[in-house]
């Protein structure tokens, strides 16, 4: 081919892609009967009693149905419960449930079907991981009649109404028994929410349809259907030809770009999960041990460079370890720490490091690798230097939960229940999985607070631990963590703040 | 022959044993699923209860032998993500990679065989130059920035075609282009180099004396004497595709194996891992037995099981 004729083949190329010059379709990719959502990650169990809660969460909440749920904010509101009255000690929760729920099989739900699903999640057989949230605190489930429930616990637990919202599903007593065993459940999960499962293979499609006999409100969407599109820029692509209604975790750099395109609205939600970096403070040669250098390696981060370079600009500096946008517990009046490295280097000279020293941080992949780079940045200009240990997530995690990614990692955390005692007390209690942090005072207030089941009392007692946290430099906080979801502008969607969670009971095209 | 193929078939088996081995051992040193799985709040004894439950808390060696035993009785276990058999998740997603692999080494050797006809039999003409230039294209690149590029294109741009999914004819275009261009680029080439070597040679020249038509030089004589490396080479394109595929599988979001072993291999969900190389291994080692089985088809002078 000549040279001149190779070039007219390409400009008749470039014209196509420039003059089809378009914006992102507004109409529905099926009807208006129909959300089809695009995710990034496949199904799972469909079991929601068994599945990891991070991965059960987008089925989860259109599936099943709980005593209690969460409103758009994260307030707790009655669902299969009409009631609840907690005993003064937070030791007995009683639930009044609601008459005439039907299954999507078309049992009635009664007291029988909430202690089945409680059991469900406790025979270990069943491999449930949400065990550990209810194994150590039910002693009995009671059930003085066909429409109340009693759960007696072994140790209080403030947050145990927040735990049921989160992670008790119910599920019908009769159809659990008899089913050849548990895992048969995964594969026809049936529960009392507001859709019912209609289609679902491994590698495929999940579809949805809409329970006519739900007992609340019925969602105005009849068909929703979750597309798996692990790629971020197949998301995006999708939700610019108009395939999909909407996608979620949409990559940050796209952010800017799909903002000016028309017909798309383009939502970054907070999730209430703090990006920090988690340090080991309680070995004695550490320097992480003194306050003077963990406040000094604090002063000496610019958060909101960081979020403008890393983050693309979505994100928000947080002041300590409990986001705002919980319902309670979060402090808006906190502010974070300033950057100032003059600061850090007295702090660090006073801490006896007037040099610096060497030191070590470990950051999953699942994390952006220049967060880790930014970081040792800024450090390393006030002396500190950082060597980055990358490794994949999964192995991380070993490390992480048993104590050896000292004495730095990168971290954060997804909260499902709307109660800052998750993240808290995992990270800055004595028995906390994730650091080794132990502050008398901290202990103190977590102690008091699990005593406590009142969430206006429970907002007063996490800001004084998010002061404390924040004054004691406990960890390098660096941002809020926000997902960003695109979305036809037609369509009428509420995002859940501070969580990661699908909610779609309220879901329509204007 | 038979004796050749039982063989064969011995030696497949001792590297199906050698993989497993392999496999079995390298996932095990990933991480912990009862980390992965489990939430942070669970106890040591929670984690060590759940590892029970999935077989995990005994020695690696004896859950290798309990895994053997398991695959003579063609158990390969439950994956705990799905709460399903492996051997089912795994089946399940070889469907589409066979559908995708098939369909992009169809193409390969259509496009790839043809062009390189074309391109000897008129050497140094427009045709050579464009099937030259197709081959130095698909070779230049990776098939993931085709698969990005042609999405672009050809889905947001143009709105002819999905950008990504399964189940319609559609949906198999641009990941079967993007994955098999390579694989023509690199059979253009070799149809080209053997058959140019084959018109050169005493047996075309000596056909063409006897005064045979064009059409039956170049099928007959000529093309079945250059077919033997383009085989091979085809062959082994096969496996290359079936494991490179995982790329244009993500960017399609195309529900094959490839993809499959790769988020298993994430999730720490041994058992379709495991799964997923018994049956990968063996797909492989039955296609490279069937290609030589076709050598000795095409090549008379070519025999076994002496």
């Amino acid at each position: 081919m000549s040279k001149s004729r190779l070039l007219r083949v390409l400009a008749v190329l470039g014209a196509i892609c420039t003059t089809a010059a378009h914006a992102a379709p507004d109409t529905p990719a099926v009807d208006r009967e129909t959300l089809v959502v695009a995710l990034e990650k496949e199904f799972n169990n469909l079991d929601a009693l068994v599945a990891v809660s991070g991965d059960s969460l987008r089925y989860g909440w259109q599936i099943y149905d709980t005593l209690y749920g969460f409103d758009q904010k994260g307030n707790l509101v009655p669902r299969i419960a009409t009631g609840v009255d907690i005993s003064e000690d937070a030791q007995i929760f009683t639930y009044r449930l609601r008459k005439g729920v039907k299954f999507h099989n078309g049992a009635e739900l009664t007291a029988k079907d909430v202690k089945a699903s409680v059991d469900h999640i406790l025979k270990p057989e069943n491999k449930s991981t949400r065990r550990p949230f209810f194994a150590p605190v039910v002693d009995a489930v009671e059930t003085p009649d066909a429409y109340t429930v009693r759960f007696r616990l072994k140790v209080p637990d403030g947050a145990f109404a927040n735990k049921v919202a989160g992670y008790l599903y119910i599920v019908p007593a009769d159809y659990l028994a008899s089913l050849p065993n548990a895992e048969a459940f995964a594969q026809a999960p049936v529960s009392a929410g507001p859709y019912k499962l209609k289609t679902y293979a491994i590698g495929g499609d999940l579809v949805l349809e809409r329970f006519e006999d739900y007992w609340g409100e019925k969602p105005k969407i009849k068909t929703i259907i979750f597309k798996i599109i692990p790629e971020p820029s197949s998301r995006v692509n999708a939700i610019l030809t108009g395939e999909v209604d909407l996608a979620v975790v949409v990559p940050l750099p796209d952010y800017d770009r799909l903002k000016k395109e028309k017909g798309l609205d383009v939502i970054a939600n907070p999730v209430a999960s703090p990006l920090y970096v988690r340090t080991y403070t309680n070995q004695p040669d550490s320097p992480f041990a003194k306050r003077d250098v963990r406040q000094a390696l604090s002063y000496a981060l610019d958060v909101n460079a960081i979020i403008k370079g890393v983050l693309h600009g979505v994100g928000e500096p947080v002041p300590n370890f409990i986001s705002k946008y919980y319902p309670y517990g979060g402090d808006a009046s906190a502010r974070p720490y300033p950057y100032d490295p003059k600061k850090a280097k007295e702090l660090l000279a006073r801490a006896g490091y007037p040099n610096g020293f060497t030191t070590k941080l470990y950051s999953a992949t699942d994390q952006p690798k220049e967060l880790a780079e930014a970081i040792a940045a800024y450090w390393g200009q006030v002396g500190v230097k950082l060597e980055v240990d990358r490794i994949a997530y999964a192995a991380w995690t070993r490390l992480n939960n048993t104590h050896s990614s000292g004495p730095l990692s990168v971290t954060q955390f997804t909260n499902a229940i709307y109660d800052p005692i998750h993240p808290v007390a995992g990270s800055f209690t004595k028995e906390g999985t994730w650091s080794d942090y132990y502050n008398p005072e901290v202990e103190e207030l977590i102690a008091e607070v699990n005593r406590t089941a009142d969430n206006r009392q429970r907002n007063e007692i996490f800001k004084k631990v998010g002061k404390v946290l924040h004054d004691d430099a406990a960890g390098f906080f660096i941002s809020e963590l926000y997902y960003v979801f695109a979305k036809k502008q037609s369509l009428d969607w509420e995002v859940q703040i501070g969580s990661g969670f699908l909610n779609f009971r309220q879901v329509g095209w204007r | 022959m038979a004796s050749y193929v039982v063989r064969r078939l011995g030696a497949g088996l001792l590297t199906l044993l050698v993989m497993t081995m392999i496999i079995f051992l390298l996932v095990r040193l990933v991480g912990d699923p009862a980390h992965l799985m489990l939430p942070p709040e669970a106890s040591e004894a929670d984690r060590e209860l759940f590892r029970q439950q999935l077989g995990l808390s005994d020695p690696v060696p004896v859950q290798y032998v309990r895994f053997l035993l398991g695959l003579a009785q063609g158990d390969f276990g439950r994956s705990f993500r799905f709460s399903a058999p492996a051997l089912q998740v795994v089946l399940i997603r070889l469907g589409p990679s066979l559908i995708l692999t098939g369909a992009a080494l169809s193409f390969a050797a259509i496009v790839g065989v043809s062009f390189g006809i074309v391109s000897a039999v008129w050497r140094g003409g427009f045709v050579d130059y464009a099937a030259r230039l197709f081959a130095v294209i698909g070779q230049a690149a990776p098939p993931f920035l085709f698969a990005l590029l042609f999405i672009r294109l050809f889905s947001v741009e143009l709105r002819w075609l999905p950008t990504s999914g399964y189940g319609k004819l559609a949906h198999l275009v641009l990941p079967t282009l993007a994955l098999g261009w390579y694989s023509a680029a690199g059979l253009m080439r070799l149809t080209q180099v053997n058959l140019i070597e084959a018109l050169g040679s005493e047996y075309v020249k000596m056909a063409r004396a006897k005064g045979l038509p064009e059409h039956v030089v170049l099928l007959k004589h000529a093309l079945k004497n250059a077919a033997l490396p383009i085989i091979t080479f085809a062959a082994s394109q096969f496996g290359i595709l079936l494991g490179g595929a995982v790329s244009i599988e993500a960017v399609f979001a195309w529900p094959g194996l490839g993809s499959l072993i790769v988020e298993s291999v994430s999730q720490l969900d041994y058992t379709v891992v495991q799964a997923a190389v018994v049956v990968s291994v063996i797909l492989l080692i039955g296609i490279n037995l069937a290609v030589d089985m076709l050598y000795a088809v095409l090549d008379p002078r070519i025999r076994y099981g002496r």
